[in-house]
């Protein structure tokens, strides 16, 4: 692939034609402060903090939205440059006092407050670049301008699928996860912890980070570049997690007393053998085909084989099914 | 066709760029998807109305030149990037447009109205209100109107959604054959719509904010093609040019308004003093008032005091005094301080930053908050000087560039102390 040398504060670089100063300067080792870049997306070059010094520009460029060329010569300190970003940072601390008052929306997963705003459009481009759903849109005018769910006041209203990246993706706590607010306790000793696991909801192996407190998962979120995800989770991956500590969850085997009619607790051992002899009953009265086997997807692919083993082998039908094949 | 003529031309958008270089990049540009040529009559410069007054009297004209241009640098497609108010101009240029299609100097399915996005806020206005142009150009008029929602709109100015300009992206064939077509795109009613980028962006039926550059429009502009954006008076000025029956550049439109005592717009030599332009074209400051403070070339070229309406209007002696010809649309004042009106300026750029950079988005609304606050207190920590910069070498285009400005001419005109909280 054919490359392109520049100068980076005095030294030669080597980069791949297409590639930006930001990934030029990360190969040197110079770390960019960004806040509206995400390697996933299209460079935006809006939040101006990632400015350097390109010898014959009028002014400091955006290092994620310039392409290198050939031949560039340029700098990433300096006294009037440092000053420029420092300005621009004190800029983005700036709370605009016109934007305290938006919407408010009825879903259960996704929050905005748009005092911690910073207008770098992230979720908006992640909304319509990733998930091509253009349920975000950025709306108004100067530091009037907002993030509003398209055209309505709603989530639910868009084609949002309620993936939740646009609150991975936000550099500040603008979008913020609602069930986390909630679930978090500020007054609580608990030390909060961050556990890498792989979530097991579907046979993709999602790369996540869960966060919690004592016992309580507080969040779950995943890191770009990590994992085939990259970043990315599903509605289930990034939210469905309360069911952990429901009251209602199922943690022991029950069996229906056929008197009283109600569930009641039994041990392992005692529902396998009731459900072998109610399947078997089942295959001698109606033939092997009128039962079915339904894998669940958070099973594994070792799990699952072992299941079409037991439905072809053991009751001899082929009707056999996982839930991660749709 | 030769363009020689053309080489002292220089753009009367405000930027004054080399016209002649512009046409000759997009001539020299790739071909082989046709290119396009889009006149700006967006004027949204508060204190501006040349554009609409070129309209009203020259329209043909204008036209002639923008066909010239099409023909030198082959452009198959072409808009006039109308202001939405200009409704009584759009009915001229309609008409003028009919006619060179039968006289055949134009496509036959020229004309058509379509309507660029713009930034959803305040109701759309897409007629004149029974305005004058002049009172249309007022900075009043901008900072109470300011942003257009032209969504929804569109069907009453009979113009089409510009989803239906995105149907004929590139110029067919039959296009190419019938000669150079040009339409009228209703503008997105929003200030930074006259930045050209920001303008292609509109037409293209997104958020109107400018693009980085480069690439420049020259090599991609509206759907990627090779775009000649020109002001209407520079298309003006060129057709005079090249039909031999003006020689130089020596001239401009000068829009003058304010307190005179008759507003319009007046062609005068270049170099003249803002005195005479006042007294010997626009009939004196009305009821002979002191001067308070003017502006030279438009609302983003700051206030200049009273002292120096001996100055000569042009670039290069603006340039000493901190400021540019923009426009050339002279605003004078005689009851409004330059502090007042330095505010409203600062105040009409906060609600027309477009919000995509921080520098403009954040800096504009900050100084217009410092100025209009009675004690001008600084509550930030890097100094005004500091922001000042910052939005002059970190926003991205052209809004954030002069906005500093505003406050330079106070500091440097007016003896505006700069304080300091801390």
């Amino acid at each position: 692939m054919p490359t392109n040398t520049l100068t980076i504060n005095g030294e030669q670089v080597a980069v791949l034609q297409g590639e930006s100063l930001l990934d030029a300067c990360a190969k040197m080792g110079i770390s960019l402060l960004t806040a509206c870049h995400d390697n996933r997306l299209e460079a935006y070059g809006g939040c101006r903090t990632c400015l350097v010094d390109l010898d014959g520009a009028p002014r400091p460029v955006p290092a994620c939205k310039t392409l290198t060329s050939a031949g560039m010569v340029v700098s990433t300190s300096g006294e009037q440059l440092e000053t420029v970003r420092a300005t621009i940072d004190e800029m983005l601390e700036c709370i605009p006092a016109a934007a305290l008052e938006t919407w408010t929306d009825a879903n259960r997963f996704i929050g905005y407050d748009p005092q911690q705003c910073i207008m770098c459009d992230r979720c908006v481009r992640y909304c319509d670049e990733i998930m091509q759903c253009n349920a975000l849109e950025h709306v108004g005018q100067g530091v009037d301008a907002f993030i509003q769910p398209t055209q309505g006041d709603s989530f639910l209203d868009t084609s949002c699928e309620l993936c939740g990246g646009c609150i991975g993706t936000c550099p500040t706590d603008a979008l913020y996860s609602k069930q986390s607010l909630k679930v978090f306790n500020e007054q609580s000793d608990a030390v909060l912890s961050s556990t890498r696991t792989v979530c097991n909801y579907c046979g993709v192996g999602c790369v996540i980070d869960i966060e919690s407190q004592g016992n309580n998962v507080i969040d779950i979120d995943a890191q770009t570049g990590v994992g085939p995800n990259d970043g990315h989770l599903c509605s289930k991956g990034r939210f469905a997690w309360q069911f952990i500590n429901h009251p209602q969850r199922l943690t022991k085997p029950l069996v229906r007393n056929t008197e009283s009619g109600e569930l009641e607790e039994t041990s392992w051992q005692n529902a396998l053998s009731i459900a072998a002899t109610k399947m078997l009953d089942i295959k001698q009265r109606h033939g092997a085909d009128s039962l079915a086997f339904l894998a669940s997807s958070r099973c594994t692919n070792e799990d699952v084989y072992a299941l079409q083993k037991l439905a072809r082998a053991i009751i001899g039908t082929n009707n056999v099914h996982s839930c991660a094949a749709t | 066709m030769d363009i020689d003529c053309l080489d002292s031309l220089r753009g009367c958008g405000g930027a004054g760029f080399p016209t002649s270089f512009k046409w000759n990049a997009v001539r020299d540009a790739n071909a082989d998807f046709g290119k396009v040529i889009i006149c700006n009559a967006d004027e949204g410069e508060p204190g501006t109305f040349k554009d609409g007054w070129l309209f009203d009297n020259h329209c043909a004209a204008v036209i002639d030149g923008i066909r010239h241009a099409a023909e030198y640098v082959n452009a198959q497609r072409g808009f006039i990037y109308l202001r939405p108010e200009y409704s009584a101009q759009r009915e001229l240029i309609s008409a003028a447009i009919q006619q060179m299609v039968s006289d055949n100097k134009l496509a036959p399915q020229s004309g058509r109205i379509f309507q660029a996005n713009g930034f959803p806020g305040r109701p759309a206005q897409l007629d004149n209100g029974g305005l004058s142009i002049v009172e249309l150009s007022s900075l009043d008029w901008f900072v109470e109107h300011g942003s257009h929602d032209l969504v929804g709109e569109t069907q009453q100015s009979g113009g089409l959604a510009h989803d239906a300009m995105l149907q004929y992206p590139l110029p067919q064939n039959e296009d190419i054959e019938a000669g150079f077509c040009l339409d009228i795109c209703l503008g997105g009613g929003a200030y930074i719509c006259g930045e050209e980028t920001a303008m292609i962006e509109s037409m293209e039926g997104k958020r109107p904010q400018p693009r980085h550059k480069p690439p420049f429009p020259t090599t991609n502009g509206l759907w990627g093609l090779p775009t000649l954006v020109n002001n209407v008076e520079t298309f003006w000025w060129a057709e005079r040019m090249i039909s031999g029956e003006w020689q130089q550049d020596a001239e401009r439109l000068f829009s003058i308004s304010g307190a005179v005592n008759k507003p319009g717009v007046y062609q005068a030599p270049i170099g003249i003093t803002a005195r005479q332009l006042i007294n010997d074209y626009a009939g004196g400051v009305k009821d002979a008032a002191e001067i308070s403070c003017w502006i030279p070339g438009g609302a983003a070229t700051g206030v200049l005091p009273p002292t120096l309406l001996d100055c000569e209007m042009s670039t290069e002696v603006l340039r000493e005094h901190g400021t540019t010809l923009g426009t050339a649309a002279l605003v004078v004042f005689t009851e409004e301080s330059a502090l007042e009106v330095s505010t409203k300026i600062m105040q009409f750029f906060a609600q027309e930053s477009c919000s995509q950079c921080t520098p403009c988005r954040i800096g504009c609304a900050e100084f217009a908050d410092y100025l209009a606050d009675e004690k001008h207190n600084w509550p930030h920590r890097g100094s005004i000087d500091d922001w000042l910069q910052a939005m002059q070498l970190g926003s991205i285009c052209g809004l954030g560039f002069t906005a500093p400005l505003i406050i330079h001419q106070l500091q440097k005109h007016f003896n505006f102390e700069v304080q300091h909280a801390n």
